[in-house]
């Protein structure tokens, strides 16, 4: 299967409806663009939120397209806000977040991977609402603003000490590393 | 001592891990605090980790996420790859590649080449020896 790029969600646009019945010949269409790691996934989690808007589930629905979104430019920097609602262990929670990428599944792999680590919230508890590329001057978050700067500049400080592969690596080494950048 | 070489749009950088390992990049962008947009002549531009980048002393004037006529273009003009073959660096790791490059039958034509240089130095100093004034012998 093909996919985007090595990351461990994936955008797809499923497209479904209910089954056609004799009262409705033509049902609405709905489609959704949902993350998921495979288009399998994908299908589950757009019946899971489905259920949730239509009276409608996989048994009396049918699936009429799985499709992966791919990005336009993936190799522009641009910055992406995500809503999020997730259930943390005492309620559910609304969340707007900032990433810079170069792709939105690069950003909403940021955001599952941070919503793991900052609040312990796996992707099962995760409902991305809504994902938009913002504007330089319409991001809200510091973390983000400090890197529109045409002029930016910063030192290293630190220099990273390591072998150029790990095969190089050795258990004893004949000097201290030094770390200093300058 | 205050820092000489800062992250920026137009630093060029060496690659000194990966699979990509020793490939000079100019920085394109900075993405965020970890990872930069780089870019070269004959490659994609592609993103790296700061942890990968070593920064060389070279600096290009370069517009943000520069088109790749642009990259191209300075490259060319600031002779880049020129002038990290001409520095310090560039020739300790052009002497490390001939190195890793060389053959079994390239080190046994060294070995051959200097003992042959040996002998010619040694027959010289052997004869230079012999007709030196035995009276007089220089301690050194």
């Amino acid at each position: 299967m093909v996919q985007e790029g090595l990351f461990k969600f994936h955008q797809y646009q499923v497209v479904g409806r209910h089954n056609p019945t004799t009262a409705d010949p033509n049902p609405t269409v709905y489609r959704m663009k949902v993350w998921a790691p495979d288009a399998v996934r994908a299908k589950s989690k757009f019946w899971y939120f489905l259920r949730k808007l239509r009276r409608v589930k996989k048994a009396n629905g049918q699936i009429l397209a799985v499709n992966e979104l791919f990005e336009k430019k993936p190799t522009t920097s641009k910055n992406f806000g995500i809503w999020v609602r997730y259930q943390s262990r005492t309620g559910y929670h609304n969340m707007y977040k900032e990433y810079r990428d170069l792709t939105l599944n690069g950003a909403v792999n940021q955001l599952y991977q941070e919503m793991a680590s900052r609040h312990r919230v796996r992707y099962p508890c995760i409902q991305i609402i809504k994902t938009a590329t913002v504007p330089a001057s319409a991001c809200k978050r510091a973390n983000t603003q400090q890197f529109h700067n045409s002029k930016i500049r910063f030192p290293l400080t630190r220099k990273v000490v390591r072998p150029s592969a790990p095969e190089l690596k050795t258990l004893y080494k004949a000097k201290r590393p030094c770390v200093a950048m300058f | 001592m205050p820092f000489k070489r800062y992250m920026e749009i137009g630093r060029v950088a060496f690659i000194n891990f990966g699979s990509e390992y020793g490939q000079l990049v100019v920085v394109s962008d900075i993405l965020d605090q970890n990872r930069a947009l780089v870019d070269a002549p004959g490659q994609a531009r592609r993103v790296v980790n700061f942890k990968r980048l070593a920064l060389t002393d070279i600096k290009i004037e370069l517009p943000r996420m520069a088109a790749k006529k642009v990259v191209v273009a300075k490259f060319a003009e600031a002779d880049v790859l020129k002038k990290f073959a001409a520095s310090a660096w560039g020739r300790k790791v052009a002497k490390q590649t001939a190195q890793a490059a060389t053959t079994d039958f390239d080190r046994f034509k060294a070995a051959v080449a200097k003992a042959k240089k040996a002998r010619v130095v040694r027959k010289v100093l052997s004869t230079l020896k012999k007709s030196a004034p035995k009276a007089a012998p220089k301690k050194k």
